[in-house]
């Protein structure tokens, strides 16, 4: 068991970047996108249907991805966020629609919605320490999360440019009375929280050489549970709880088996929502929500 | 037309789901989990007619009082939360709810079944078969459709009145700042709470309905996406007036159906719709001001009552 | 009029417009739906998911009836009272949603008026469908719709159980895994440790393991060394795959479907889980095994309906014709279970003698079923000889392909035995 953990360990560095890209979206640019795992999957079927097609070496696929990904995301945000900008719950649905036609619109591509092929590099390199299994494609991405991570920290809460982000995104008005171009500063904003879903995504894809249609959902979901584990203020707390769903999930898997075990975790999750603001009223990991 | 009898009682399912999503919408709420509570009422009214020998009227109504109950299961402890911390809870909750659904096992051995059909009641992951109560009782899917019809009546009437009440302004008033209400002496909790009841009542109708149309569930029926499409009715047919969610339900349902010959691309255009919707008209189809003005126009023309005053 | 009052004006209108048209399209569906039959076609419907999730499936087991009704037609028919009729195949697309299949499966029965109905491809679709039909015929109770419907998948175990007219054409699951696993054994054999692996949120993996598997090992008295759930959707499979090879499994049985699969069997290579023997089972064997697997999944032998590799001249006909109409070089075996479940309907339909007017229908779909339910020798075109059982499901001698050299090779026959 204490094997199955430290590898969960590892994996975490996975859900670590894909938890990284919610934050930035759910938590600094306070978008609520049901269409973001759609569009990272969109990115990287694409990018890997492209280098399948055309017999480009396997970066090719990373580089695609984000060549579609980034001008995507942006339009999303225009469609969704810009244009549709009175309400939350507005928006929200309006990448429902975009979520929609993504999704179909890759099932009439011409990989027809069948799963796309990624050559993994390190593909059957594993390092075999006291007989733990420790894959080497894991952790050279659990070592590119925590550099993401401790880049993103430093912009965000040391530059100029990080914090004219958050401000701007918490306030428009407050934003443009102390010079900043909001509308600058967004784009900048969604250019990097697509980059980061972008390599996330090809992260994931890459681990289990290929990419499916199931992978947009499931990404939406995994980082909603990430994003409730870590809330939304910390980069630290993000990076914790996505390392402990990993370790969690492998380890609930040795135990009680994949039938029950994300009931287990969602059970978790509605326990401590629930918990929470009698342990720490008026202050919790999300701040001021509204 | 017994094609069209089963769309219409689809049509009238997802009415109620929406209506559902609406109750708590009222309070500025927002749930992407009434999918558990339709799977609990799916669940709990298929059992009472296949294993319990209960009528419809009953099952249909337990299945409604699960939903209630599952609805405060996890109304209570969440609907204190702000935001959208409420709203995920509901999603953790309703695939929580999917794993339960996917694993339960009850019922009796069936003597006479082939091989793989040998059981009465939910089986696992292999589903809840038999659920024939419509044949077994000779109801024709013209006489189902009105049976639905007439529970969506119900609840549009009751809806209708309540926007009309002093309920709906408090409600309204908690979607519009919590703070404000609290001040005035509302009991902000126990609305919310009652208000999501009243949803997940709606729901667990609404998925008793559908067990006993579909004749087959499983856990795979109830997953996520089906809430948040239920979300989308009320958003796009507008979460301002009780017309909202029963437009939105009932385009969203036919429309497809009537663009079924342009085939695999109706994905596309509806979710384009969605999109468009949110775009032109963000307060949804039907807003607030455009009810007040057809009130008004309506009770003009008829010239005999002075122009009431909508909430 | 004010500028938003004015907005209003034309959103009402165009609401209106909206409507209007909706409904003329619905009137012209409605109507344009009632000349059949009497306009000198027999009417066969296809309910199969022909957009959303489900497409991949869907769409080869659609285009194999497409190509069979084609070759029908193009000989000018099937012969009713001494004339020659063209066939109509009407298609619905389900999406792989029950809710829309229940709708379709009654539009195919009263409103197209449809002779059979022939899908779909998800078993809880097809479950939900049949759960409309009658369950014993000459009920008078049952007022159950009385159509034959006859899906050429739905694999999970004990589908048509739901009534006397649904029929199925997938080949019969528990004695293919019996004979794989007896004929595995034999030449390889002994096998110490058993074990299997399920998809534990998708019916027809789990289905296939309470009755098809679990049945075979109970009979040699045998417990599964190790038994390991994960979920469709799953992306890591490292502690299953420990599990498994910690248990010393010689035999694995992998109860599920495409990409679980391969990530199971990639994370197997990286593990060097070598098991002895792998057997799978039928939807499995699609070309993403290979393509996404490469060498992880070298060696697992499946069951099968109809493969492309059979030698029959007509499945290579039937490859050539597929890869003609879509460019895939790949013929998955939905299309040969397609284009043979057509041509039984067909066969069905000649034996039974209908008049096929509007009013001898319901006589009409009572001699099709039961001559659906009396199929017996019928010669497939894939070379082999058909029989319905008493559970209505098509009884085919089973066939197994490997994968060998990045390609699914006939690797057993019951006629020639093992090939390789």
């Amino acid at each position: 068991m204490l094997l199955t953990a430290v590898e969960g360990l590892a994996y975490g560095g996975l859900y670590a970047l894909l938890g990284l890209g919610f934050f930035l979206t759910y938590g600094v640019l306070r978008r609520i996108d049901l269409a973001y795992g759609t569009v990272v999957m969109t990115s990287v079927y694409l990018g890997a249907m492209m280098v399948g097609g055309l017999g480009l070496p396997w970066v090719g696929v990373l580089a695609l991805t984000l060549v579609v990904g980034i001008p995507l995301s942006l339009l999303v945000a225009y469609l969704a966020f810009v244009l549709v900008r009175q309400d939350a719950r507005f928006s929200m649905a309006a990448t429902l629609g975009i979520w929609m036609v993504l999704e179909e619109l890759m099932l009439q591509s011409p990989g027809r919605g069948r799963g796309q092929a990624i050559v993994n590099p390190l593909q059957d390199l594993s390092w075999w320490p006291w007989g733990l299994q420790i894959r080497i494609d894991h952790m050279v991405i659990l070592g590119l999360a925590l550099a993401v991570a401790g880049l993103l920290t430093r912009f965000l809460t040391r530059s100029r440019t990080g914090l004219a982000i958050r401000v701007s995104a918490y306030d428009a008005s407050v934003a443009a009375l102390l010079g900043i171009s909001h509308a600058r500063m967004m784009v900048l904003a969604t250019v990097i929280a697509s980059a980061v879903g972008c390599v996330a995504g090809w992260s994931f894809a890459m681990a289990q050489s290929g990419i499916d249609l199931h992978f947009g959902m499931w990404a939406t979901v995994k980082g909603l549970v990430i994003l409730v584990l870590g809330g939304t203020q910390s980069i630290a707390l993000i990076v914790t709880a996505a390392i402990g769903l990993g370790v969690a999930e492998r380890v609930g898997s040795e135990l009680i088996g994949s039938g029950y075990r994300d009931l287990v975790g969602y059970g978790l999750i509605l326990a401590l929502l629930a918990v929470e603001p009698f342990l720490r009223p008026g202050e919790t990991r999300f701040g001021d929500s509204r | 037309m017994s094609y069209w009898f089963t769309i219409a009682s689809l049509t009238g399912i997802n009415v109620l789901l929406a209506y559902s999503v609406y109750a708590s919408f009222m309070s500025g709420q927002v749930s992407i989990g009434q999918v558990a509570f339709f799977g609990v009422g799916a669940y709990v009214g298929a059992s009472l007619t296949v294993l319990g020998g209960f009528d419809l009227a009953s099952a249909v109504m337990a299945g409604g009082f699960a939903g209630a109950a599952a609805s405060l299961f996890v109304g209570v402890p969440t609907l204190r939360l702000k935001g959208y911390h409420f709203t995920i809870a509901t999603v953790a909750f309703a695939e929580a709810m999917r794993v339960v659904l996917h694993n339960l096992k009850y019922g009796r051995p069936r003597s006479s079944g082939n091989v793989g059909d040998q059981w009465l009641g939910p089986d696992g992951a292999t589903g809840f078969r038999h659920i024939s109560y419509l044949n077994d009782h000779s109801i024709s899917t013209g006489q189902y459709a009105v049976i639905v019809w007439l529970i969506v009546a119900v609840v549009v009437v009751a809806f209708f009145l309540v926007e009309r009440s002093r309920i709906a302004r408090i409600l309204r008033t908690i979607e519009e700042d919590e703070v404000v209400a609290r001040s005035i002496g509302v009991p902000v909790a126990r609305y919310k709470v009652a208000a999501f009841a009243c949803g997940g009542f709606i729901a667990g109708i609404s998925g008793a309905l559908y067990a006993h149309l579909l004749t087959f569930i499983s856990g795979n029926d109830f997953i996520i996406h089906l809430s948040t499409i239920a979300l989308a009715y009320v958003v796009i047919g507008g979460g301002q007036t009780m017309w909202g969610p029963l437009i939105g339900a009932i385009i969203f349902t036919v429309l497809p159906e009537t663009l079924r010959p342009i085939r695999e691309f109706r994905i596309e255009l509806f979710g384009l719709l969605i999109i468009l919707v949110m775009l032109f008209r963000p307060a949804g189809m039907i807003s607030a001001a455009m009810v007040r003005r057809w009130g008004v126009a309506l009770t003009s023309k008829a010239g005999a009552k002075p122009p009431r005053k909508a909430p | 009029m004010s500028r938003t009052q004015k907005s209003n004006f034309y959103t009402v209108r165009a609401i209106a417009l909206a409507t209007v048209a909706a409904a003329s399209l619905t009137a012209a569906f409605t109507t344009g739906a009632t000349a059949f039959q009497d306009d000198g076609t027999i009417i066969l419907c296809s309910i199969e998911p022909l957009s959303g999730i489900g497409t991949s499936f869907g769409q080869p087991n659609y285009l194999g009836k497409v190509i069979a009704i084609d070759e029908i037609n193009a000989e000018g028919g099937i012969e009713i009272d001494g004339k020659k009729v063209k066939i109509k195949l009407i298609s619905e697309d389900d999406q792989a949603k029950p809710d829309q299949g229940v709708a379709l499966f009654r539009k195919c029965a009263e409103s197209e008026k449809a002779l059979v109905i022939t899908g779909t491809q998800y078993s809880r679709v097809t479950e939900s469908m049949w759960g409309l039909l009658q369950k014993k015929v000459d009920d008078p109770n049952d007022k159950g719709l009385q159509v034959p419907s006859m899906s050429f998948l739905s694999m999970k175990a004990g589908v048509t159980g739901v009534s006397e007219w649904a029929f199925r054409n997938a080949g019969d699951e528990p004695a293919q895994h019996e004979l794989a696993i007896k004929l595995m054994e034999e030449k390889f054999g002994p096998f110490k440790n058993y074990s299997g692996a399920v998809e534990a949120n998708e019916g027809h993996s789990v289905a296939a393991w309470k009755a098809a598997y679990t049945p075979a090992l109970e009979r040699r008295n045998i417990k599964p060394a190790e038994y390991v759930e994960w979920y469709e959707t799953d992306r890591d499979f490292s502690v299953q795959i420990r599990k498994l090879k910690r248990a010393e499994t010689d035999f694995f049985i992998l109860s599920s479907h495409l990409q679980a699969n391969v990530g199971a069997m990639l994370e197997a290579q990286r593990q060097g889980f070598k098991p002895k023997m792998i057997i799978s089972h039928i939807g499995s064997d699609a070309a993403e095994m290979v393509e996404l697997g490469k060498q992880s999944t070298e060696g697992i032998v499946f069951p099968t309906a109809i493969h492309m590799a059979f030698p029959a001249p007509k499945v290579k006909w039937l490859a050539d014709e597929y890869k003609k109409r879509t460019k895939e070089t790949y013929m998955p075996q939905f299309v040969g279970l397609g284009y043979e479940g057509i041509m039984l309907v067909k066969e069905a339909i000649i034996k039974a003698g209908i008049k096929n007017r509007p009013e001898t229908l319901a006589e009409d779909r009572r001699k099709v079923r039961d001559q659906l339910a009396a199929i017996k020798d019928y010669k497939s075109f894939a070379g082999m000889s058909l029989n319905m059982n008493a559970n209505r499901d098509i009884v085919r001698p089973i066939y197994l392909v490997k994968i060998t050299g990045g390609d699914f090779k006939l690797y057993w026959t019951p006629d020639k035995g093992f090939l390789f």
